[in-house]
């Protein structure tokens, strides 16, 4: 989590994550839903709206915008690396 | 994944515009011509001139910093040519830090300033206090020497070139330590203002009322702070980091505000309505995520603060809400921006 992200999540910046195993596949969808009940610490209106995150948060996912890859219908692989960057109050 | 809609050839990185697939290659080039073409186009600032930057450790006004340091290294031909410095406006006490995370702040603050090599100033939200009424009048325009006119934009290159030549073109390198204006090795005295002053500073925030007077005001006191400033170090030309997001923000905002009259200079390229001193945007074509991919992609660093203290129950300010409406809008309707 970066630009200001992180200040919902305790501050800290990268998180290790083992999803845990389940029927329904991994999406971008799903992992926000997990995040929402482990991760965030405060405020989730400031992250997500509805099932997706906030208008003013990028999603990276390997370091490429989530537009190119299918957005909330990614489905996540094994070592995916997930980056949110908030644009928010950006001066 | 898809290929750069450019080059052709390098895998796309992000999507830019309506659509646009570009590589991290051509997406920095795209980016970086950008801001010379502002400059270009517009040629409001002269060779040799001292432009103030205006920073804030955040992602728009980071990535002009490192626009400029792109621009004064490039080769003779291409190179910019005007000599900067920075200021940055340290504002802790009204974003509610305590005096140690305003140290903190302000030291990561300084590392980055030093790092760029140029000229710095940083100064307290809390010498807002001090600023004298002039402040509030545009400044004389600098006197010009009695003759003919001076050179034209086109003229002023042309002869500096010339100069330049004859002078075995050392180039208008930029000073390599930064501490013309500053003291150098650890400051002795403490560096923030003393708890009387951020009291009355303070009180003032309080006495606005409103979370949109508050934003008002301290966008206010800020400017006319880096405006006096540059008045008092010489500086004709201030350069702000307002992004294209900002700026389209800033529109609706000032017009729900009753500033609709003021909307060419409290958004245009260049704001002269200070007089002596020229504030320029050469940001305000870059959005949000231009700006945030950017300093991703090419390592620009930041200092992040949080945002302007909101109390729980109260209402948000117009600023916020114009925000979250345009930010909204510009999910499904990505010409949103651009076109306010």
């Amino acid at each position: 989590f970066r630009g200001g992200a992180e200040l919902l999540f305790d501050g800290v910046k990268k998180h290790q994550v083992t999803l845990p195993c389940q029927p329904e596949p991994w999406d971008i969808r799903n992992l926000l839903k997990w995040i929402k009940q482990n991760l965030l610490k405060e405020r989730p209106e400031l992250f997500m709206q509805g099932e997706t995150v906030r208008p003013g948060i990028l999603v990276l996912i390997n370091e490429a915008d989530w537009e190119l890859m299918g957005e909330l219908d990614y489905k996540l692989q094994d070592q995916d690396n997930v980056l949110f960057i908030s644009t928010l109050h950006g001066g | 994944p898809r290929t750069c809609m450019k080059c052709g050839q390098g895998t796309a990185a992000l999507v830019i515009r309506v659509g646009d697939p570009f590589c991290r290659g051509c997406f920095r080039e795209y980016f970086v011509h950008k801001f010379r073409a502002m400059l270009g186009k517009n040629r409001v600032i002269f060779p040799g001139e001292k432009v103030l930057l205006a920073v804030s450790g955040g992602p728009a006004s980071s990535a002009m910093i490192r626009q400029v340091q792109e621009g004064l290294s490039r080769e003779a031909a291409k190179r910019l040519r005007f000599i900067p410095g920075l200021v940055y406006v340290e504002e802790g006490a009204v974003h509610r830090q305590s005096p140690e995370q305003r140290e903190q702040t302000l030291a990561q603050m300084e590392a980055l300033l030093q790092a760029t090599g140029f000229p710095y100033h940083v100064i307290h939200l809390e010498e807002a206090l001090e600023l004298p009424p002039s402040i509030l009048q545009p400044g004389p325009e600098r006197s010009r020497p009695p003759g003919p006119p001076g050179p034209s934009y086109k003229e002023a290159v042309d002869s500096f070139i010339q100069q330049q030549r004859q002078d075995g073109d050392s180039g208008t390198s930029v000073p390599g330590h930064s501490t013309q204006d500053t003291p150098a090795g650890p400051p002795a005295t403490p560096r923030l203002p003393d708890a009387a002053q951020t009291q009355e500073l303070l009180r003032s925030f309080e006495a606005a009322g409103t979370a949109t007077a508050r934003e008002e005001l301290l966008e206010m006191l800020r400017t006319h702070l880096i405006v006096q400033t540059a008045r008092d170090r010489g500086y004709a030309k201030v350069m702000m980091g307002e992004s294209l997001t900002r700026v389209a923000i800033k529109l609706l905002t000032n017009l729900s505000l009753g500033r609709g009259a003021f909307l060419a200079v409290d958004t245009g390229f260049t704001d002269q309505r200070h007089g002596d001193v020229m504030v320029v945007r050469p940001m305000r074509d870059y959005t949000a995520k231009e700006i945030a991919f950017y300093n991703f992609f090419f390592g620009v660093p930041t200092v992040i603060v949080p945002p302007l203290f909101t109390k729980r129950r109260e209402k948000p300010s117009i600023h916020q809400l114009v925000e979250r409406f345009l930010l909204g809008l510009q999910e499904e309707f990505p010409s949103t921006m651009s076109t306010v």
